[in-house]
């Protein structure tokens, strides 16, 4: 299934009954420095639908973007660029009172229910507030029964948008009905209707005032949630986090929204609570018909509950597809590590676990080509460097790795001038670093004695190993304190730990341990970084041993028949494909 | 396995009918209410349970940590790892209790004599099949030696010890009573003994200092290392513990470190200690999964590499399945269930336990709706005389609202495993089971803390 393909999304939406469809939608943080230095690119160019009345998960790593993304489809971020569509119109283009409208229609359920209630406001005050800001309810009116043109007076006014009207009225005759949703009683809702020959005029009268039916309507969405009507005028802190939560679920349902972005709405809950309130959100899709954007680290919880999922690295969408297929075989490499990473409350699974190397990159500096190159387990080599052994490409890895978090680092003024002038600053050591990262060996001979003085040490004899290591090594060669050297030696053979004391004193005396065809590169790097050219060691390293991965952004390729898309370049024909190789790694 | 071969060794910390009450002024809440368990050298013991069922004022009290208006109320806990012992011996002598000594210039008899004329009857000390029993005779049958008359407090009540005695010499053995221990002592036990890991990292560093710094001062205050040689030990541990570019961070601030490096900080600021046991609450939950895969892969090198023993709590069943060979669940202040993890897993018994794992999404793959516990977690704020979780169980029955279950023997293989349900022994008719619950709960009368008078 590695045929380069684009997906071609018109294709798609044409079958399909679509919400939400966003397109190459950038969200940009400028950062208001002297320097004018780089935004932070927490959403860096996605595309993906969401159909009406399904639920698409988005997962990710802290930082990846993922609750700005949530933020920036219900407006409250700007988008930098790129358009999110909504039934079909282009929502980051509305203002005032047409935004105003529209947000009606998506809500957003927050993470932290202690923060993002009012602990001053009671709970009937919270929920009501939406429907206070939004004059709820509308009393429109639909007339049904006749041609002619209608006029609506009194206390309600004629139906103008697509949403299905409060209170509809038949005509002739005048019977009334009105909606589920509004908690007003038919009998208090009276209409006179008068006709002429042209035109239908309906008076309405309602005896109910707003505030009362919103004090209703607020009660009404009390038991939807599972909470209780007598709650209405206790304070948030009254509460548990679970029913906290539930508290801003109906927030966000007062106004009828179609669209609901739930921000990790479980992830500060015990699990006990979390499966309660899955449950309830599960209830009210199906209820209520709701679409959902559900954002979560918690794959579990993802997997549980999502139709589709979209699984998010820094700014991209990785891999996007069915939530049983991507769980059960992941093609993207960030997807599979993502996964087993996760803790299985089985202990007799024995799956193994791939353990992704340091962190994401800063989204202020995002790396070139894929995203995910800096971390890759399974990144792709340059061709002349493949028979390498795995020691020494990851030494270099990380060694590039280091740098690269070096160049990030905050760099105080003196700091800057020790460097100017010459001086040691912490960013100095760049010995240390090579002895960290790459195998140290000493020569046959030294080997010997080193052994020798681990066994006389061993045996209580540490005079004897003193002198062993005195003869064979010179205090000259290192920077080190000699003495400190071997008594640390002589404490890690006595804790047992031999192969500690070996590589003390390899990485102290032993030459640097590398393939003769790198060995020159990667002197070269650590030249540049000595004279305290960082960025040209880096640039070189990157030149020297990068690939497609560090150069190009992937594409996203159709990874299966359901359509799901895996944003790597291993999809491609002449790659080999993921799994392949992850398959090789653990062999 | 690590299980078997620990299982032979003695344990290295014992928690036996531990207490620790809070009292406020609107009630008084039994935070840890009457619980036991053990930790073996080298062992991963796992601590479960949802927010408020005391899992971490159980980690408190081990570190003495417990402040006002808490109070350990009874029990004990033992801590009895030889060379702590012995450091401890050394530092406190007049505070140590020397089993040999005390066999030497005393008369067991005559001790237990006294003991029996001022008031203690002699079941308390040998048992009841040795009611009405005399001096001689408990002494003859073995049933009682010096070191019970030390651990029990009654060396301390015929003076032949201090009052206030927290470590204890028997031979190459010998242990430190926690619960006894002065400020002083605990902050020698801290650290090298027991060390502890926070779920924020953040909180346990400092914002004002460099993370070396506070490794430094680690170094210094356990191990009297100072100046160079403290700062190559704080670059090595931070090494130890994966931080790349370890020469650089040694002097950087928290805030320049990222969270999952904040957290491996601590972990090396912990290991300055060389502790034995390390006691880690919830100190992945703030991490995201990638994160965290690397932090319990570095403390399972850690414990192999130093053959630690590690308390671990969280409320996360899948952290817990990876991390644990031994779980403890805790609700509302008790321990419902201990068994090996796998057993756990496999066959929970409790029917709490059941409803917890039920929960969990990934172990219900498919399921139309998760299962759900109903109600909420009870603040524990009386003594038991029902079991606390009958109001929320889909198997409760009239007795359970009526009779305090007790830890029973619910294994079906080797492995120990228990449950305090009235559900079990398995094999029993349920009025039996209820009578044996019933008949054991009263032998085992504890500490009310209303009873309690206001000695510190």
């Amino acid at each position: 299934m590695s045929e380069t393909e684009e997906l071609r999304r018109s294709d798609r939406t044409d079958e399909r009954n679509d919400l939400v469809n966003v397109n190459g939608l950038k969200t940009y943080y400028e950062s208001g420095g002297i320097l004018g230095s780089q935004p932070v690119k927490a959403v860096d160019g996605v595309d993906f639908d969401i159909e009406r009345g399904e639920t698409l998960g988005l997962v990710g790593e802290s930082g990846c973007g993922k609750t700005t993304l949530g933020r920036t489809l219900v407006r409250l971020e700007r988008a930098t660029d790129g358009e999110v569509l909504f039934d079909g119109e282009d929502i980051t283009t509305f203002s005032g009172k047409r935004l105003k409208k529209w947000r009606r229609d998506a809500q957003i359920v927050f993470q932290d229910p202690e923060s993002s209630l009012n602990d001053r406001m009671t709970v009937g005050e919270i929920i009501q507030e939406p429907l206070d800001v939004h004059d709820w309810p509308d009393l429109d009116v639909d007339v049904v029964g006749t041609q002619k043109e209608v006029t609506v007076s009194g206390d309600g006014h004629l139906n103008e948008d697509e949403r299905e009207a409060d209170i509809t009225v038949e005509v002739p005759g005048g019977a009334i009905s009105v909606r589920d949703g509004v908690p007003l009683p038919q009998d208090r809702v009276s209409v006179d209707v008068s006709e002429s020959d042209s035109s239908v005029t309906v008076t309405l009268s309602v005896d109910v005032s707003r505030s009362k039916l919103r004090r209703a309507r607020v009660r009404e969405l009390l038991t939807t949630v599972g909470l209780r009507r007598e709650h209405y005028f206790r304070y948030p802190h009254q509460f548990s986090g679970g029913q906290r939560q539930r508290i801003g679920i109906a927030r966000a349902l007062a106004l009828e929204p179609e669209f609901v972005v739930l921000d990790e709405p479980v992830s500060a809950l015990d699990v006990s609570v979390q499966a309660k309130i899955l449950n309830l959100l599960e209830e009210l899709q199906e209820e209520f018909g709701l679409t959902y954007l559900f954002i979560a680290h918690d794959l579990s919880v993802v997997r549980h509950i999502c139709d589709r999922v979209a699984v998010m690295y820094l700014g991209h969408i990785m891999e996007i597809g069915e939530s049983d297929e991507l769980f059960q075989n992941p093609k993207n490499p960030y997807t599979r590590a993502l996964l087993s990473a996760i803790p299985d409350p089985d202990p007799t699974d024995d799956k193994r676990r791939i353990t992704l190397r340091g962190t994401p990159p800063s989204p202020r500096d995002p790396p070139k080509g894929c995203p995910f190159t800096t971390r890759c387990p399974v990144k792709i080599r340059p061709s002349e460097y493949d028979h390498l052994d795995e020691e020494t490409w990851e030494g270099i890895e990380l060694l590039r790795e280091i740098l690269r978090e070096r160049s990030r680092a905050d760099r105080s003024f003196t700091e800057m001038a020790r460097g100017v002038l010459g001086m040691e600053t912490r960013f100095s050591g760049i010995d240390e670093i090579v002895r960290e990262v790459f195998p140290h060996r000493l020569d046959p001979e030294r080997e010997q004695a080193l052994e020798r003085a681990i066994e006389a040490a061993d045996g209580g004899r540490e005079d004897e190993a003193r002198e062993i290591l005195g003869q064979h090594f010179d205090p000259e060669e290192t920077d080190a304190d000699f003495d400190d050297l071997v008594d640390a030696f002589i404490s890690d053979v006595h804790a047992g730990s031999h192969e500690q004391a070996r590589s003390r004193v390899r990485d102290r005396f032993g030459e640097m341990d590398v393939p003769p065809e790198v060995r020159s590169d990667v002197e070269t790097a650590i030249d540049h970084v000595r004279s305290g050219d960082e960025d040209t060691a880096r640039e070189y390293l990157r030149d020297q041993f990068g690939s497609v991965c560090d150069a190009e952004s992937p594409q996203h390729h159709v990874v299966s028949d359901t359509g799901r898309t895996s944003y790597c370049h291993r999809h491609r024909a002449e790659h080999e494909e993921p799994e392949v190789v992850f398959e090789s790694l653990v062999d | 396995m690590s299980l078997q071969q620990s299982r032979m060794d003695e344990p290295i910390l014992e928690v036996e009918n531990l207490q620790t009450t809070f009292f406020t002024d609107k009630e008084t809440i039994r935070a840890v209410d009457d619980i036991s368990y053990t930790i073996h050298r080298g062992e991963t013991v796992g601590i479960v349970g949802e927010s408020g069922s005391g899992k971490s004022v159980t980690a408190r009290s081990i570190m003495g940590l417990v402040d006002s208006p808490g109070r350990i109320m009874g029990g004990s806990i033992k801590f009895r790892e030889p060379t702590t012992v012995d450091r401890l011996a050394r530092l406190f002598p007049k505070r140590t209790a020397e089993i040999d000594e005390l066999r030497e210039e005393h008369d067991l008899v005559d001790l237990v004599d006294r003991l029996l004329s001022s008031g203690h009857r002699a079941s308390e000390l040998g048992g009841d099949q040795y009611a009405g029993a005399d001096a001689e005779t408990l002494v003859r049958e073995g049933r009682v030696d010096m070191a019970d008359l030390v651990e029990g407090g009654y060396a301390a009540e015929l003076g032949i010890v201090r009052e206030k005695t927290f470590v204890v010499r028997d031979g190459a053995e010998g242990y430190v009573e926690i619960t006894n221990a002065p400020k002083e002592g605990l902050r020698k036990l801290r650290g090298s003994g027991i060390a502890m890991i926070f779920q924020d990292p953040l909180t346990s560093l400092n914002p004002v200092y460099t993370v070396g710094n506070q490794i430094k001062e680690a170094l210094r205050l356990h191990r009297g290392l100072t100046g160079k040689a403290a700062t190559e030990e704080a670059v090595r541990l931070l090494e130890a513990v994966s931080i790349p570019d370890a020469r650089r961070r040694v002097d950087e601030y928290p805030h320049q470190f990222s969270g999952g490096m904040r957290q491996r900080a601590v972990i090396a600021m912990a290991l300055a200690c060389e502790p034995e046991l390390l006691i880690c609450d919830e100190p992945t939950t703030a991490l995201d999964v990638t994160i965290q895969a690397q932090i319990l892969e570095l403390l399972d090198e850690i414990q192999a590499e130093r053959d630690l023993s590690i308390m671990f709590i969280t409320h996360d069943m899948g952290v817990i399945a990876e991390i644990a060979d031994r779980v403890n669940v805790m609700y509302a202040g008790e321990l419902v269930e201990s068994a090996p993890s796998r057993v756990l897993f496999d066959e929970p018994k409790h029917p709490y336990t059941q409803g917890l794992l039920e929960s969990i999404p990934s172990r219900n793959v498919g399921g139309e709706r998760l299962r759900t516990i109903e109600g909420e977690v009870p603040t524990p704020n009386e003594q038991p005389t029902y079991c606390r979780f009958a109001p929320r169980c889909p198997e409760a029955f009239d007795a359970c609202d009526a009779v305090h279950p007790v830890s029973v023997d619910v294994s079906t293989s080797e492995a120990e495993h228990t449950a305090a349900c009235l559900l079990y022994p398995e094999d029993m008719a349920r009025e039996d089971a209820v009578a044996y619950h019933q008949s054991r709960g009263a032998t085992t009368a504890r500490a009310d803390p209303d009873e309690v008078s206001d000695d510190e």
